[in-house]
């Protein structure tokens, strides 16, 4: 998928679940990203941001973070 | 089965829990208190003649036809309003009232015309009736005096006539249209002699007139006829079925003669609509047999090629080989399939088992994504289920009716007029809306406040109602403190008391005066009862599954959840949106709203369907678009949805489907996605399916072949057929084991069966053991999840903002007679309502841009431009402007954007930025998108 719509959604998100502290709302995207994307465009994403470090923003990318340790199926 | 004529006991029932004893010709009858005599005589089958009474109407009084005789009373008290009285005595036959019927019936007669054995409602006249009941042999007065035998008919409306000269002036017509439907089109005019029933002084088409048919189904001659009636003959049995319009989803009689459908009636026990329908249910059924149906399969390898019409075995063959190719090529997540809310409930379900367990991925989703995804989230999120909470009856005890984005009276006519009954009885009425739809002010009705908000600015004006409500200290504390979670109401509280939430900082996104959010927040927390109904313009927003949650929110902080009369209730827009999400067929769920990721689920499924499934979600139908032009996707299978018109920005659409090695469409029609198809397999229209569809109340209908399929098989075998081509065999005998197998794997479902259905009509999930006849009104006692779970609610301004370019707000939405994409409304006698999609403009933006009422105009977006012609309007406000998009050449689609709801991609149809400027080139005009344009002739 073109990574630009990645990171449009995702900071479509971030920007929804800004009214939570940093950390929780890191942890609501990592939920919500689990939940929903499928794992080819999580990893898109993942791998933009590493990538990029910094632009996808520090609760995007701690989101992201989050899902690294979660184990895929 | 035969002919089902409902019994019909002359005048409503009593709700009355007092009960009262009388005497009716010998027979010791109880009744509720306010029971009228005649309806207590009918239960106890004891009929007393009449003819303007009917159940369904309040009583009148007018014919005198029902008169009896009362023990201590004087004279002849009319029965219908007459209510029984604790020890009455009542005798319905006696030589004074036999005679007085006569005398009354000869009256009738004298001025009617004898022409019974022509007349079309020969065999179903219930003045023919009630003239033989009476005893009635002569006609004293003669047929030489002033009479109406040469009353003009008038045949304006498409669908019925109404000839004066039978007309008995018995004011039943007259009182459906003000009781039932809500419309006061008609009246009588004229005193004495002169009256007569009347559209309001014109013809019925000019008139204000809906046509509901309520008054055909009222009118005890054959003065209001159906013209298919006259034209064919009084049917001669009857079908059972659910019509596949809106999501009220009202139960039909479908009556035919022999295998020709005559006409529809609404069935007077259906559940959701109690004897009452609309135009498009009633009427607009023609399509079905429309010369467009394709009923034979076809195939092409490009989409340059002719279409070649194939058997079902080359068909299904070559789709499920080129499936197998792609996937070959591609990987397994490369195709995916698309499940259609038009069609029933066994149908949807074998099409998302096919692609989890055919397929082998998740990549299914429904046409639901682009309207009511956000209710799924946002309900399920706060409330723990992803549905209404409420039946359609509820509205009757509201006190207080709240309707937000939705536009009940075009959309779903038939609830509206529930909903339009209970205000006339004196609720009151938010209407949060940027567009001044009827009900803000029709006859009798009159919204207290009209939050007339900018477009997107929804959670902005929810939120700074509940700011209201904790900042006035109106918080339902006992009910948050019971029935939800204490530590994220403490959250909330916190969050809703910023000043960004208040009404006042409100004021400056929406426009909407801060003293009228007050007040209208002050109504609804006073309630006592107060109902939320939404529809699509709180959904279709980038912040749709964030208003859902704002609204229940504000449900519960002011405890209206749980009872009757309360509630959020999403208006669905087509007649399964709810089956087909309960159905499983979003990509991340399997049906029930059970998530792939669940082990224990997904064992279930994998143990009864013999295959392994996948676990991790699979693609939403934007992100298969976004995927397809990238190059990542390559097969779809699209069941009954027009994708190329009904979803937004239609050159990125176009784009994806181009980009498609294979796509797979079944529908009724050759529509504007089968023009990318390279294979077209045809669909069964709701007359022809066996099955099950579920409304917007949880209430699941039968839906039962009226007409044998003109496709030759039922819809749901073309998948099975398809799926066990690609070597995942599927077989069911009938749909009803299709159900069985659902009941099997759906907690929700576990009560359902046909048999239960064709024994007690319909039930509302969730129908299991603790429920077995299902649940009307859900979190009676407990939310679904446990503790209701207020959310955050930030309001986020959408990106699609109006600019000196693009200064104006473009939204969308349906019109009385057509239906969604029009692809069945176009096909029938509706058009005489609605031939074109008009762009309303208010005059001070038209003047502003030298535009006149009726020219043509260019609408041009970021996404792509189209022409429409304008409409001057005081309905929208200036800045605002709005269309339909019931006809593929407006190309109101090619002008929305790909901007989508934050967590379901839901997509924005309400709001986009536009400019509107005069269009010297007409009616062949241009539609241009993005670098592709057609020349489109009307």
């Amino acid at each position: 998928m073109p990574i630009e719509t990645l990171i449009r959604m995702g900071q479509q998100i971030v920007r929804n679940n800004a009214a939570l502290p940093p950390q929780r709302a890191a942890e609501r995207i990592a939920r919500h990203l689990k939940s929903f994307w499928t794992p080819g465009m999580i990893a898109e994403l993942e791998a933009y941001a590493a990538a990029n470090p910094g632009e996808l923003g520090d609760v995007l990318t701690a989101a992201l973070g989050q899902l690294e340790w979660e184990p895929r199926a | 089965m035969t002919l089902l004529k409902e019994p019909d006991h002359g005048t409503p029932a009593s709700a009355s829990d007092q009960m009262v004893s009388v005497d009716i010709d010998g027979v010791m009858v109880t009744v509720p208190a306010g029971t009228s005599v005649m309806r207590a005589a009918a239960e106890a089958g004891l009929a007393v003649p009449k003819l303007c009474a009917t159940d369904s109407l309040q009583p009148f009084g007018s014919c005198r036809l029902c008169l009896v005789e009362i023990d201590g009373k004087k004279g002849t008290p009319a029965s219908c309003t007459t209510p029984v009285e604790p020890g009455m005595v009542v005798h319905t036959q006696t030589p004074r009232v036999e005679r007085l019927r006569r005398n009354v019936m000869e009256l009738y007669i004298s001025d009617h015309p004898l022409d019974c054995l022509t007349c079309p409602a020969n065999g179903d006249c219930e003045l023919q009736d009630m003239a033989g009941v009476v005893g009635l042999r002569e006609v004293r007065y003669g047929f030489a005096g002033e009479n109406h035998l040469d009353a003009p008919t008038d045949s304006s409306n498409p669908y019925f006539d109404f000839d004066e000269s039978k007309c008995i002036v018995c004011s039943r017509c007259v009182r459906a249209c003000d009781e039932i439907q809500g419309t006061l089109a008609l009246t009588i005019v004229g005193r004495g002699f002169d009256s007569k029933v009347s559209a309001g002084g014109t013809n019925f088409m000019d008139s204000e007139c809906v046509s509901c048919g309520a008054c055909v189904q009222a009118c005890p001659t054959a003065t209001l006829s159906e013209k298919s009636v006259i034209e064919l003959g009084i049917p001669t049995r009857s079908v059972l079925t659910t019509c596949a319009y809106c999501g009220v989803g009202c139960s039909f009689k479908a009556e035919l003669r022999g295998d020709e459908l005559v006409r529809m009636v609404p069935h007077k026990d259906g559940g959701a609509n109690e004897g009452h329908s609309c135009v498009k249910g009633r009427f607009a059924w023609g399509y079905a047999s429309h010369p467009d149906r394709v009923v034979s399969p076809m195939i092409r390898d490009t989409i340059a090629d002719p279409w070649r019409e194939v058997s079902w075995e080359e068909a299904i063959g070559y789709a499920a080989r080129r499936l197998g190719e792609v996937q070959e090529t591609y990987g397994r997540d490369s195709i995916g399939g698309i499940t259609s809310s038009r069609c029933t409930n066994e149908e949807v379900f074998v099409v998302q088992k096919m692609v989890r367990a055919a397929f082998g991925n998740n990549n299914v989703d429904t046409c639901a994504r682009v309207c009511h995804s956000p209710t799924g989230y946002g309900l399920k999120q706060t409330f723990g289920t992803s549905a209404g909470t409420q039946d359609f009856k509820s509205v009757a005890t509201s006190d207080v009716i709240v309707v937000i984005g939705a536009n009940p009276t075009d959309a779903h006519p038939v609830f509206a007029s529930r909903m339009k009954k209970r205000l006339r009885e004196g609720a009151r009425l938010i209407v949060i809306d940027p567009r001044r739809i009827d009900l803000v002010r029709s006859p009798h009705i009159e919204a207290q406040y009209h939050l007339q908000l900018q477009p997107g600015t929804n959670v902005a004006v929810v939120n700074a109602m509940a700011h209201t409500i904790v900042d006035e200290g109106l918080v339902n504390t006992e009910f948050v403190t019971e029935r939800c979670d204490p530590e994220l109401y403490r959250e909330w509280e916190e969050f809703i008391r910023l000043p960004e939430n208040s009404p006042e900082v409100s004021e400056q996104f929406s426009g909407v005066p801060a003293a009228d959010i007050r007040a209208a927040a002050r109504l609804y927390a006073a309630g006592p009862n107060s109902a939320v109904y939404y529809g699509l313009g709180v959904t279709e927003h980038s912040q749709g599954s964030t208003m859902v949650m704002a609204m229940a929110n504000l449900a519960m902080v002011t405890g209206n959840i749980g009872r009757d009369g309360v509630g959020i209730n999403p208006l669905r827009g087509q007649n399964n949106v709810q089956g087909s999400c309960d159905m499983g067929s979003f990509p991340h769920e399997f049906p029930g709203y059970r998530h792939v990721s669940d082990t224990v689920v997904r064992e279930q499924f994998e143990s009864l369907w013999g295959t392994m499934l996948q676990s991790e979600p699979g693609l939403r139908i934007p992100n298969m678009f976004d995927a397809a032009v990238s190059g990542d996707f390559k097969a779809l299978f699209v069941q009954g949805e027009d994708i190329a018109q009904s979803d937004p920005n239609t050159h990125h659409v176009v784009a994806a489907l181009e980009s498609l090695e294979l796509v797979i469409v079944q529908d009724l029609f050759i529509n504007e996605t089968a023009k990318y198809a390279h294979v077209f397999l045809p669909g069964t229209s709701f007359l022809e399916k066996d099955g099950t569809f579920t409304n917007a109340e949880r209430r699941i209908n039968r839906v039962r072949p009226v007409m044998k399929s003109k496709i030759g098989k039922q819809e749901w075998q073309v998948a099975c057929d398809l799926s066990a081509a690609m070597g995942y065999p599927m077989h069911y005998n009938s749909a009803a084991e299709i159900m069985d197998e659902i009941a099997s794997l759906t907690p929700t479902f576990a009560g359902v069966s046909f048999a239960l259905l064709d024994e007690v009509g319909s039930v509302q999930w969730p129908c299991n053991a603790d429920n077995p006849l299902g649940t009307p009104i859900m979190h009676v006692d407990r939310f679904v999840r446990g503790d209701g779970a207020f959310q955050l609610t930030p309001y986020v301004p959408t990106d699609e903002r109006s600019t000196r370019r693009f200064p104006l707000l473009l939204t969308t939405g349906r019109i009385l007679s057509q239906y969604n994409v029009g692809a069945q409304t176009r096909r029938t006698a509706n058009v005489a309502w609605h031939e074109e999609d008009l762009l309303d403009i208010h005059a001070s933006d038209a003047e502003m841009r030298g535009i006149a009422d009726g020219s043509w105009v260019t609408v041009a977006s970021r996404a792509g431009s189209t022409a429409l012609r304008a409409h001057i309007s005081d309905r929208v406000p200036p800045g605002v402007v709005y269309t339909t998009f019931h006809y593929p050449v407006s190309g109101a689609n090619v002008v929305t954007t790909d901007n989508s709801d934050w967590a379901t991609n839901c997509p924005e149809y309400k709001v986009t930025a536009v400019e509107v400027s005069p269009n010297l080139r007409g009616a062949d005009h241009l539609i241009e998108s993005a670098g592709a344009e057609a020349t489109v002739s009307r």
